[in-house]
């Protein structure tokens, strides 16, 4: 029920951008893995009618190693200004976009700042900001993407330490699949 | 004839060229399913327990005749990478047993922060140690923690002293609360003269209530206890509790570390930051006088 009412609100959110933009652009359905989005996760995308502009929501699930499941939703958007074609296949070489991240948990201090005596004591921990960059290939209804992310709190690390963090595991990676109708 | 490229030619050559870029960093990054997951790439599994087993098999190999025992401490680590892999060089310059990491290696308790700095702590030559911080414990942080490095109370007897290193974060274990009662026997229970780690000051108000604060008390009045070392507040701090030694540890930032040594009726502390390093000679008080170790 709670995943129907999160997918009812952000499609109300974004349903704005589709008319802004065209009558023609697509919807579709996407299921992936990876980038900081979950070891598995389902959502419905919109693609603008020039195909620059993707804006994805997706529900996640990656299984937990100490008994319940890690749950999140993700608000995905990126641009990919530059495309190839080759007949009919279409490849976007560089996307780049941010991916917000929400934890469906109670686990300790995830809600918090508030409950430490202290207010603001932790930084919010619920929510996770990613940067994202992705390449795609299209051919007909199908596109075919890979992602990878980097964290907020990584990219922090990094520009405070840029000689102490090993620059190549900082990064997620993942790959998917959109069908549009 | 002009070799003039036209400027889209090279907007769109820079563009492929940074995807092609692209494209060979993703086929080497890992795919990490979820920020908040405790699904972690560090090989470390159950990290504190095999490395107690480590010191007390070196510890078979010292004489009476052998110097005292040195610890190095470091503490609130955070995200602050620079800084500990600093601090880690020093240390590594240092004659010492082992070195114990007095908690808050994270800022959020999130399994990429474990890894950096796990894989940071991997480069202390000596075996070390990690007390679980309160910003470990966030989220799913104490399932990380303990699958990288184990249950977060133990205990080992190593060269005539019981070391425990103790989970004291009232706040972030509400839920379960804390073990009080194992604490209290091991150091009652113990032959020889006890060290405490933990990350939290042992009479936080903000951590503790007025009762607990009763009850800590009468721990640390326990005759074999000595010495308590903790982090959590980011500076150094000396005190005594009747007879027990409370030495705080400041954050690594600066490259902050302490050094101790124990002697069997005394102990040499000495607070380093930025490479300066300030010495304190303490002796135990008559009536708690640690017996010779066995």
């Amino acid at each position: 029920m709670r995943l129907v009412s999160y997918l009812f609100l952000m499609t109300l959110l974004l349903s704005p951008l589709s008319k802004a933009e065209s009558i023609s652009g697509n919807w579709s359905v996407a299921a992936g893995t990876g980038a900081y989005m979950g070891e598995n996760y389902i959502g419905a995308a919109y693609t603008s009618v020039n195909q620059k502009h993707t804006t994805e929501i997706s529900y996640g699930v990656t299984e937990g190693e100490f008994g319940s499941d890690v749950e999140q939703m993700n608000l995905q958007y990126s641009f990919s200004p530059v495309e190839m074609n080759w007949g009919p296949l279409r490849t976007n070489l560089l996307g780049i976009g941010m991916i917000l991240s929400r934890w469906n948990s109670s686990a300790g201090f995830v809600n918090s700042p508030s409950q430490y005596p202290e207010e603001g004591y932790y930084a919010m921990t619920r929510y996770r900001l990613s940067l994202l960059f992705s390449h795609m290939w299209n051919f007909k209804k199908l596109t075919v993407f890979v992602n990878w992310a980097l964290l907020d709190q990584t990219a922090i690390a990094l520009y405070n330490n840029p000689e102490y963090v090993d620059r190549q595991e900082v990064w997620s990676s993942g790959f998917g699949l959109r069908w549009s109708w | 004839m002009s070799s003039k490229v036209p400027k889209k030619d090279i907007y769109f050559l820079s563009i492929l060229l940074i995807a092609v870029g692209m494209f060979f960093l993703s086929a080497c990054a890992p795919i990490r399913p979820s920020p908040f997951a405790e699904k972690v790439l560090t090989p470390l599994q159950n990290s504190n327990a095999i490395t107690i087993e480590q010191i007390q098999n070196q510890s078979q190999t010292f004489s009476e005749n052998s110097r005292p025992l040195r610890l190095a401490l470091i503490a609130d680590s955070h995200s602050n990478y620079r800084d500990l892999d600093l601090t880690i060089n020093k240390i590594n310059q240092e004659d010492i047993d082992f070195t114990v990491h007095l908690g808050d290696m994270t800022e959020l308790g999130l399994a990429i922060e474990y890894e950096a700095a796990a894989s940071l702590l991997s480069r202390l030559q000596k075996p070390w140690l990690t007390v679980i911080g309160n910003h470990d414990a966030v989220g799913n942080g104490r399932n990380i923690y303990r699958k990288i490095f184990g249950s977060e109370n133990q205990v080992f007897d190593s060269r005539g002293y019981r070391f425990i290193i103790f989970n004291n974060n009232q706040l972030e274990y509400m839920d379960t609360g804390l073990s009080w009662a194992w604490l209290r026997y091991q150091i009652t229970n113990s032959a020889l003269p006890v060290v405490l780690f933990q990350h939290a000051n042992p009479f936080n108000t903000d951590n503790f209530s007025s009762d607990q604060i009763q009850e800590i008390q009468s721990i640390l009045k326990l005759p074999r206890l000595r010495a308590v070392f903790h982090g959590h507040l980011h500076s150094f701090q000396q005190s005594f509790f009747h007879s027990v030694f409370i030495q705080q540890v400041s954050r690594t930032e600066g490259q902050s570390y302490a050094l101790v040594e124990l002697g069997s009726h005394s102990l040499n502390v000495q607070q380093c930051e930025g490479g300066h390093c300030e010495a304190r000679q303490l002796s135990f008080p008559d009536d708690s006088a640690a017996e010779p170790a066995q």
